[in-house]
């Protein structure tokens, strides 16, 4: 693990930008995910100008190349030069809410200062595949494999109360033991204890869900990408899925909330 | 927050510690400026003190947002809204009362506005309903059902991710009023050259590009 003092006075590294909040007259501090250092938060000094030659490389969602320089306190970027800007997904707004759900569960489920490289790759080709007009099977898969890399990867065989492999149908799913729970362990009962201690109710779980979780799991997006996961599935599949996040993260993903939201717009005109 | 000590931990009078803390809250304020400023206020004449005091109370006194356009304004509604030389068939959507004041300098636009008090942010949890997009929405359906002046609504909000995201929004928000919306330039801005600008900037200038006049 990198440590925040085994860096050079000046350095240099890539990432992808997660988000900029404005600090004095005209400085960003921004937090990037990054190949080297995981995330770091550095300042730009004078972004906010308007004739900054380097805040049109630093919006959020796109891959840079820096170079920064020790600071006190907090580091500053000296450089930076786009690697991908991920134009086309920043043209519309499905594509930057997708994105911004990336980068934030990148955030909050990576810890800091910690480089992970398979979850920079596996940010770096959600980036490029939501570019390239990939939606929500992207998403679910991503969301998969942030879990496994983090690891936070959900129990799908094994039910987490007795270790007894789950039988179809009859399972439920408990986000606080982070797995699946059999139906002898879900009813009353001592075995049932240890899921309600977990603070967080069991959820329903269709075997035609469980068996798209693990196919999930167990592929490369490329395999996945072509399966058809209907209405009512994509439901259920939503709420295992984001119900467990949720119960780690201890909150929504905030861009995931905006992202059905728009649902409620009328449809996209391109 | 009264205390006894300032924020250097040291012993100060209490309405000298008072002051500081209470600067120290200001954005951009840190405990040394908070101490300076302190300072400089004592040695201050009373009557620029009072003065200062005095417009700190006004300000929250007599300002308000205008009812049409939720600038900040003394009076609602505001100068703008209510210049009847203004082109009154034009709305120039801005994020902050800054924008309408940086507008407003350059010359270059005669019409009214609306200030919407920030952009979209997802990951920040600002949606369109921390926002005041509500009243644009009424504000326009208002028009569209009596008087049918509006022609045009000008998306200005800022060039970076937030901006464009509110503008996107706003313009799958307003489409069903057929109301023409527009979207200021963007691209290379005066004075940058085309070997630094990153692939994002570029994208844009080559979209936005016009017959040369």
């Amino acid at each position: 693990m990198q440590s925040h003092s085994d860096k050079p006075r000046t350095y240099k590294t890539e990432g992808v930008v997660i988000r900029h909040s404005r600090s004095g007259e005209a400085d960003l501090v921004l937090a990037i995910y990054t190949a080297d250092y995981g995330t770091i938060h550095v300042v730009g000094r004078g972004l906010r100008r308007a004739k900054s030659r380097l805040a049109g490389h630093l919006e959020p969602l796109s891959h840079v190349a820096i170079q920064l320089i020790r600071g006190k306190g907090i580091d500053i970027v000296t450089g930076a030069d786009t690697l991908h800007g991920h134009t086309a997904l920043r043209n519309n707004l499905e594509g930057i809410a997708r994105g911004l759900i990336c980068v934030e569960m990148v955030e909050a489920f990576a810890p800091e200062e910690y480089p992970n490289q398979e979850l920079y790759k596996l940010l770096l080709d959600a980036l490029g595949l939501l570019n390239d007009g990939e939606g929500d099977r992207l998403m679910w898969h991503f969301a998969f494999h942030v879990l496994r890399t983090t690891g936070y990867m959900p129990e799908l065989q094994q039910c987490v109360a007795c270790s007894n492999v789950v039988q179809p149908d009859e399972h439920l799913f408990s986000p606080g033991l982070g797995g699946v729970v059999c139906l002898n362990c879900a009813k009353g009962g001592e075995p049932a204890m240890p899921h309600e201690r977990a603070g967080a109710p069991l959820l329903p779980l269709s075997s035609n869900v469980l068996k798209v979780m693990r196919y999930f799991r167990d592929n490369r997006y490329e395999t996945v990408r072509n399966l058809n996961v209907d209405g009512e599935l994509a439901g259920e599949l939503r709420r295992v899925l984001g119900g467990y996040i949720h119960y780690l993260l201890e909150r929504e993903v905030r861009s995931s909330t905006f992202l059905s939201g728009l649902s409620r717009l009328s449809p996209a005109q391109g | 927050m009264t205390s006894k000590f300032g924020t250097d931990g040291l012993p100060t009078a209490p309405p000298v510690a008072r002051l500081v803390d209470e600067l120290h809250k200001l954005p951009g304020i840190g405990s040394k400026n908070a101490q300076r400023l302190t300072y400089h206020l004592i040695r201050m004449p009373e009557r620029e003190a009072h003065s200062l005091a005095e417009a700190i109370l006004a300000v929250k006194e007599q300002v308000g947002f205008c009812d049409q356009c939720q600038n900040i304004t003394d009076q609602n509604p505001c100068a703008i809204c209510t210049n009847p030389h203004r082109d009154q068939g034009t709305i120039c959507v801005v994020e902050e009362p800054l924008d309408v004041l940086a507008v407003e300098r350059s010359g270059a636009y005669k019409g009214l506005y609306q200030v919407l008090h920030g952009a979209i942010s997802p990951m920040s949890g600002i949606g369109p309903e921390e926002l005041k997009v509500a009243e644009l929405l009424k504000r326009l359906k208002t028009d569209v059902a009596d008087q049918d002046q509006i022609r045009e609504i000008i998306l200005a909000t800022n060039s970076n991710l937030e901006g464009e995201a509110t503008a996107m929004y706003l313009h799958r928000l307003l489409a069903p009023l057929e109301i023409r919306v527009t979207r200021l330039a963007r691209g290379l801005s005066t004075g940058s050259e085309l070997e630094y600008a990153d692939e994002v900037t570029i994208s844009r200038a080559f979209e936005g590009r016009q017959d040369f006049m």
